[in-house]
């Protein structure tokens, strides 16, 4: 039980380290670079940071009506959250399910088949001409991306419970959805927790992705003015700004789930 | 009436794999049999079917004169493999059944061996002691019936001279039916009122076993004891 | 045999499978579906047969005006020089741009396996140096990669290259943590046999760790070439000017609905195929494990 404190305290340790490593590359690179248009350094893109935060006037003069971090990033990982509660909550269900029932089997496996291996950014075109430019094409191609990967995942955990936990429950006296609850659910749920998580980064990556496409508000539209204006560090500083509230979003998740994955040691 | 009334049972996994062909068996209410083997030849199949976890490919079983139709808290099993859920506690695996109390739960986890441990997930057990978790789950769930598939042979022989202790003392206060799947000759004639044997198909041998119960050691000295002791093994060759 | 009597009546732990029937009836589904949806929109709505055209809408116009798409240079005139729209101008249209995006696709996820499975390998043997690139991805594995496509134009150009680049930025770091894990997982006894009996690291390293850690890798496998799919329509959705995705673009910028499916459905089944084959040949690799 020590032993593994201490090697989690070393792994977070040598983990920083890389970091610092990974920065100080950066920088080295950057300063041999010699060109902050081309390759920024890591205090430029800080400045970046620091100058866009409160918002931009010569975005302004572009017609951009809100160019401050806060909502833009308010509306890109709030339309992303939320598409990820519903598609998760569907695919997990869905997944389960699917896993135990043929007929349910037999309807979601097409969607789950094509769309497990064709990725759904292919679809964001056809969203943006059904449901406009608003946040109503982006929350539903996001929610439909998680739905496929979170249930891909949990149809196959549901499917790889060993059989005899399931009858030993049942020669215990436990109906077909006691099982479920007491069975099905907590000897699936960590693939599901750590498909979660990555539904979450690579959902979050999408919605910035189908917002570059065509979107009013969003990072992913400021990424795509800053990107036409050439500007590398503000591109850099707004990327980085979402991963690292995904990151933040990451780490809530890890810590929710942390009691309920315990038993796994 | 019969707690089990076997007749014509045939279970053929695939073609050319049939372990039981036309089986035909009664097991009185109260009846403690030991069902022996070699390995291989159909003693968990027949325990599954009888549990209910199996549809048998032809033939009808009756429990209490009612045909089994899936598995259900009136016969509880103890499995042959580890099957206990790692992710409920030790106290809260044994509290698993639908039938339960928690003042059983507290007895079990006593009588298993299992007390100060009640707080520790699976994995921290050993395989001996997480076999001790599904056997105290199975009593505490109160079952009619108890079909157990070679329980105790991962066990050492201490914990198991314990625990047929306790599941003999079980048996005596309840009269609970009790199913028990062994290779062990030793441990049949120890615990049976009856021995059957189950080979290529059917039911190869039926014998009573009368020996004044507590039998412990004293067994062994014998001379009636070891004559069934050489009749049986003859009859598994 | 039995399991089919056993499942339908008792089920305690029932488990299905695919059927190829359940796969064709839900293709055939869709395309009813979509025909169901074009006739009630066409006639609710007056844009309606240009938001979802019907299938035979798709099937005539829907390809024949990607003979747009195709830029010259094997032969036929384009239709920039006058050419009209035709089938066999669609086709050389579709099969231009297919070959630019295979291209990208494959060239980027060949690149990431083969800097990512070495690198994974080397950094793997040293555990501080495992725990440190570690904490590295962890990081970059949060960044909205799809959406830094644009970045990789600013650096390499409009260019194949950029498009490689970014297919490899994004495929190369799943390689790379799922090989380093893989290792991580191996059970001790595995190398320290092979040692005892007088192997050098690097063969050790390919005769031993390699072949042990592919059955866990070839999911990694599979999340790469996803991944390097999804980027590679990402990277020819902003900016380059070739390839299935910029079509894509195109469609998307005119609202031609009907050729944004054809090329769509082009795009699907060059992804599927190629997730298909690694699929397959990983599979293969693996074959003893099963
Ligand atoms: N699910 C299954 N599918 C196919 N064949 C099976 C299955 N389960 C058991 N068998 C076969 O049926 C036969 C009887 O198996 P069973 O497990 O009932 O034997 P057993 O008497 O319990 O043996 P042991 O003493 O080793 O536990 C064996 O030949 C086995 O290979
Ligand atoms: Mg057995």
């Amino acid at each position: 039980m020590s032993q593994s404190v201490t090697e989690v305290a070393r792994a977070g340790r040598w983990g920083a380290i890389g970091v610092l490593v990974f920065w100080c590359a950066w920088e080295a690179v950057a300063f041999f670079t010699g060109k902050d248009a081309v390759l920024p350094g890591p205090r430029v893109v800080l400045w970046e940071f620091q100058h866009g935060f409160f918002g931009d006037r010569g975005l302004e003069y572009l017609g951009i009506r809100h160019s401050d971090y806060p909502v833009n990033l308010a509306w890109t990982l709030g339309t992303a959250a939320v598409a990820w509660l519903i598609g998760s909550a569907l695919g997990i269900v869905a997944g389960l399910k699917a896993a135990r029932r043929q007929w349910l089997r037999d309807v979601t496996e097409p969607v789950l088949f094509v769309f497990g291996a064709v990725p759904v950014l292919v679809a964001a075109p056809l969203f943006l001409v059904w449901f406009g430019a608003g946040p109503l094409s982006k929350l539903l191609l996001v929610a439909f991306y998680c739905f496929v990967v979170v249930g891909v995942v949990a149809q196959s955990a549901a499917l790889n419970i060993p059989p005899t936990a399931e009858e030993y429950a049942a020669t215990l006296g436990l109906d077909s959805k006691a099982r479920f609850r007491a069975v099905v659910l907590p000897a699936a749920f960590p693939p599901i927790v750590a498909v979660l998580r990555l539904a979450l980064a690579t959902g979050i990556s999408l919605e910035v992705s189908a917002e570059l496409l065509g979107s009013r508000v969003g990072i992913g539209r400021l990424i795509a003015v800053r990107a036409q204006q050439g500007n590398v560090a503000a591109v850099l500083a707004l990327a980085i700004t979402v991963g690292l509230v995904a990151l933040v979003l990451d780490l809530v998740i890890r810590a929710a789930t942390r009691p309920a994955l315990r038993w796994q040691g | 009436m019969n707690a089990f009334e076997i007749r014509g049972l045939t279970v053929q996994y695939q073609p050319g794999i049939t372990p039981l062909k036309n089986l035909d068996l009664d097991v009185p209410n109260g009846q403690f049999l030991c069902v022996l083997g070699p390995s291989g030849q159909g003693k968990s199949t027949l325990l599954r079917c009888l549990a209910g976890l199996l549809v048998p490919t032809e033939g009808v079983i009756r429990a209490q004169g009612k045909p089994v139709e899936g598995p259900d808290a009136s016969r509880g099993m103890v499995f042959q493999q580890d099957a206990i859920p790692g992710w409920l506690r030790v106290r809260d695996n044994v509290a698993l059944g639908s039938r339960s109390t928690d003042e059983q739960v507290a007895h079990f986890i006593r009588a298993v061996g299992l007390e100060g441990r009640e707080k520790d997930w699976p994995r921290q057990l050993s395989g001996g002691m997480r076999k001790r978790v599904a056997i105290a789950a199975v009593f505490a769930n109160d079952p009619d019936i108890l079909l157990m598939d070679e329980p105790f042979s991962s066990l050492d022989h201490l914990t198991r001279t314990g625990l047929h202790e306790t599941v003999l003392q079980l048996w005596e206060e309840t009269g609970k039916t009790i199913v028990f799947v062994t290779h062990d000759v030793d441990e049949a004639i120890t615990l049976a009122d009856r021995i059957v044997i189950v080979g290529r198909g059917g039911v190869r041998a039926d014998v009573p076993v009368t020996f004044p119960r507590p039998r412990g050691e004293n067994l062994r000295m014998d001379v009636d004891a070891n004559l069934l002791r050489a009749a049986l093994l003859e009859s598994l060759k | 045999m039995i399991e089919d009597v056993g499942t339908r009546r008792f089920g305690v732990a029932l488990r299905t499978r695919p059927r190829n029937r359940a796969l064709l009836a839900g293709v055939l589904a869709g395309l009813v579906l979509w025909q169901l949806l074009s006739l009630l929109v066409g006639a609710t709505t007056s844009q309606g047969q240009n938001v979802v055209p019907p299938l035979q809408q798709v099937l005539t116009t829907g390809i024949t005006g990607l003979s747009h798409f195709y830029k010259g240079g094997w032969g036929p005139e384009t239709t920039l020089q006058g050419a009209e729209d035709s089938v066999p101008l669609a086709a050389l249209a579709v099969l231009q741009n297919s070959l630019a995006t295979l291209v990208r696709a494959w060239a980027g996820y060949l690149l990431a396996v083969a800097l990512g499975l070495p690198i994974g390998l080397a950094v793997a043997a040293v555990r501080p140096l495992r725990q440190a690139v570690s904490g590295i991805a962890g990081l970059l594995r949060m960044l909205p990669v799809l959406a830094m496509s644009p970045l990789f134009a600013l650096w390499f150009g409009a260019t194949t290259t950029a498009s490689i680049a970014f297919v490899t930025f994004g495929a190369f770091w799943v390689v790379l943590l799922a090989t380093a894990n893989a290792v991580n997982s191996l059970p001790a006894p595995l190398t320290e046999y092979p040692r005892t009996l007088g192997l050098t690291p690097l063969q050790i390293s390919i005769r031993i760790v390699l072949p042990a850690i592919l059955p866990a890798l070839r999911g990694a496998l599979m999340l790469a070439a996803g991944t390097a799919w999804a980027c590679v329509l990402a990277s020819e959705l902003y900016g380059i000017q070739s390839g299935l995705g910029w079509a894509l673009n195109q469609t998307l910028l005119y609202t031609l609905v009907d050729q944004m499916v054809v090329v769509a459905g082009v795009f699907a089944g060059l992804s599927l195929a190629s997730l298909r084959l690694v699929n397959c040949v990983t599979g293969r690799l693996t074959g003893w494990s099963e």
